[in-house]
């Protein structure tokens, strides 16, 4: 007996017992579907999140001030200290200092009212340098950025982002107009492009002011030489973590501390990506985990209905040996049965989970990445579950000797 | 149903070379033969016995049995239940093994065969009819027949061919689509006929094959039976029913396991003849 009778054959039994097979195939069905979408939504949040990560910029590295401590003994978190200056920023910009560094923007911030007319918008204003644009990796859909002149004389002018244009303007052009900030009024020269909000801060609602403006005549703190970040872009990838080593010791040197010690930190974009990646892969895991023990469920699914079939079909499977059906070839026809629920399982499950994948980002705002491995893989894993569940009711029909078989009677 | 049919098979020669008709150098049983040395005894059963083991007990199902059936004889085995029938027809049908003596069936020895060696005998060499008919219920009636072609590794378009050809021996040419629930008890039966006939072997073994059938058909598969004996067929049917058992042209009775020549009225002085 050939394969492709084989196959006939088995084909003939699982269209013979239509409702139980097609039950038996749902079980494995759904279990293919839930890996799939489970490991595409989890795929989907890792890669927002890398991308909501690279929206800052390119070959980043991000510095931070240290903790403090107030004379009380209470420590503020992370930043909160002022620790880093203009000065700082100033030294990591000298090629002698850090040559791997390209570009560095020092940012300080201050949440603001800002007003125009009769109409107040609260926004945060960013004091910065003209390489911000660069290494934040943004573009001006109107007007143009500061630059080093507005920055040497503290020029009183402002470029905003696009949510705050909308706030402030209105469906009106806001490059020329005047917009009051802290009582000085500012002139909007530009609008920074749209990137769309991540989750952590709207990058389309702020006020971006020259350094030097935002230190005179912005800054509510102390000291006006300190910032509150300073971004850092290396020249390219391959530098990126050279550029970490010179800043980092740079800033080790100029403050006199040791690295034990030190009042400020210095991130890579991609030590955020893989923080924020690995907690989106723990949950993916966890969820597959899960979808896996669904899928397991089918296989056991599958096995009980061969056993099922083996028992109920022992007529059948007597009369067959009688009828010159070796061992082999019974053991055959069950495995191949199995085989075909598993297979057809797994196909079903996979259009489920590529249209669940089509479908599911509608519903609940968050992307599915399905990938063809992923697809390949589920469908491999349900021929195996197929194989798996079939061997121990195959050996036990194919052990069943003809005369017990027949021998209802 | 003629030889040339099993002309693709040339290549097992493990089974078919044994099977011409050769000189046997030691007749087992000259008495038997009747100055036919040429022709081969399809069935050779010498001291046959079956044991099985119920706990620590063994029960002797066959207690040394000798039978000796010739190419086209037309023999009925008749006994009541619990005789070792079953069990002789078990053994016959290469169904199962003896656990001792020694079963030549066509002149191959298949008392020693493995299962998958045995499964080879019967799907060529016999043809069952069962009590129960034993059709798939899934399958139509050609499909229901071709199956030990399937089992025999013929090619597709053969099979129908001769499935067909068997269905129409049995009288079955306008029923080859039905399935077996759209055929009466005596039509199914010839189906399982037909599936007997497919293969051209070299025995038709008959498991009580009128016991599920009205007088009616009873008759007429009776009949068909006849006529496939005067074709030439060898046919062993085992019966409890004695009018069945008289159409056959020999009668052997089985009783705790022992068999006799002719009816049960005969067994005392025909089991010294046949020992």
């Amino acid at each position: 007996m050939n394969w492709s009778e084989t196959v006939r054959t088995a084909y003939e039994a699982i269209r013979t017992r239509r409702l139980r097979s097609g039950l038996t195939v749902l079980g494995i069905l759904i279990g293919i579907a839930a890996v799939m979408l489970t490991v595409g939504l989890g795929q989907g949040a890792q890669a927002k999140v890398a991308a909501q990560i690279n929206q800052l910029g390119s070959n980043l590295l991000i510095v931070s001030p240290g903790s403090t401590t107030s004379s009380t003994g209470v420590r503020g978190g992370r930043g909160s200290a002022t620790t880093l200056t203009s000065d700082d920023a100033a030294m990591l910009a000298d090629k002698r200092v850090a040559p791997d560094v390209a570009a560095v923007a020092p940012v300080s911030t201050s949440s603001q009212s800002l007003t125009v007319g009769t109409t107040n918008w609260t926004t945060s204003v960013v004091g910065t340098t003209p390489d911000w644009l660069s290494v934040r990796a943004r573009t001006m859909s109107s007007g143009r950025f500061i630059t080093q002149g507005d920055l040497d004389s503290g020029t009183l002018v402002t470029i905003i982002g696009a949510t705050t244009a909308t706030q402030l303007y209105g469906g009106r052009d806001p490059v020329g107009q005047s917009v009051t900030i802290n009582n000085q009024t500012f002139t909007v020269i530009g609008v920074l492009a749209s990137v769309g909000s991540s989750t952590t801060s709207d990058e389309d609602d702020q006020a971006i002011v020259p350094r030097t403006t935002f230190a005179t005549r912005v800054s509510t703190t102390a000291n006006s030489r300190s910032v509150s970040t300073i971004y850092l872009q290396a020249a390219d990838q391959n530098s990126l973590s050279a550029a970490y080593q010179e800043a980092d010791a740079a800033l080790l040197t100029s403050h006199g501390v040791t690295a034990t010690a030190a009042d400020f930190t210095v991130n890579s974009q991609q030590s955020l990506v893989a923080t924020a990646t690995s907690t989106a892969q723990t949950l993916t895991v966890l969820l597959a985990g899960i979808a896996g023990i669904s899928l397991l469920v089918g296989g056991i699914g599958v096995m009980n209905i061969m056993l099922v079939s083996v028992t109920e079909r022992i007529r059948e499977i007597g009369l067959r040996k009688a009828l010159g059906a070796t061992p082999r070839v019974i053991q055959r026809q069950f495995l191949v049965e199995a085989s075909l629920l598993g297979l057809v399982g797994g196909l079903l499950g996979i259009g489920l989970g590529l249209l669940g994948g089509a479908l599911l980002p509608r519903f609940l705002d968050q992307p599915v990445t399905i990938s063809p491995i992923a697809a390949v893989g589920a469908l491999a894993v349900a021929l195996v579950i197929g194989v798996a569940a079939g061997v121990y009711p195959a050996n036990r029909a194919a052990r069943l000797a003809p005369i017990d078989a027949l021998r209802n009677e | 149903m003629t030889a040339h049919l099993w002309a693709h098979e040339a290549g097992s020669a493990d089974l078919s070379g044994t099977t011409d008709e050769a000189e046997n150098p030691f007749p087992l049983d000259p008495a038997e033969g009747e100055g036919d040395g040429e022709a081969q005894p399809i069935i050779l059963l010498e001291d046959v016995s079956k044991t099985y083991a119920t706990g620590s007990l063994e029960v002797a199902a066959l207690d040394e049995v000798t039978l000796t059936i010739e190419q086209g004889e037309y023999v009925a085995i008749m006994g009541p239940s619990g005789s070792g029938k079953s069990t002789l027809m078990h053994i016959l049908g290469c169904l199962d093994v003896p656990s001792a003596g020694r079963y030549e069936l066509a002149g191959v020895a298949v008392s020693e065969m493995d299962e998958a060696e045995l499964a080879e005998v019967r799907n060529r060499r016999i043809g069952f009819v069962f009590q129960q008919f034993n059709l798939l219920p899934a399958l139509n009636a050609w499909r229901n027949v071709e199956l030990p072609l399937v089992y025999g590794g013929v090619p597709r378009a053969e099979r129908r061919q001769r499935a067909e050809e068997a269905l129409t021996r049995v009288g079955l040419a306008d029923r080859f689509d039905h399935r077996p629930g759209e055929l009466s008890g005596g039509q199914q039966q010839r189906v399982s006929v037909a599936r007997a006939l497919v293969t051209d072997p070299d025995l038709i073994l008959a498991d009580e094959p009128t016991g599920a059938l009205d007088s009616v058909s009873t008759a007429d598969l009776l009949t068909l039976f006849d006529e496939l004996h005067d074709q030439g067929r060898t046919i062993v049917l085992i019966t409890h029913e004695r009018e069945v058992a008289e159409r056959a042209h020999r009668v052997v009775t089985i009783r705790d396991g022992h068999l006799a020549e002719g009816h049960d009225a005969a067994l005392t002085q025909a089991a010294g003849a046949l020992r």
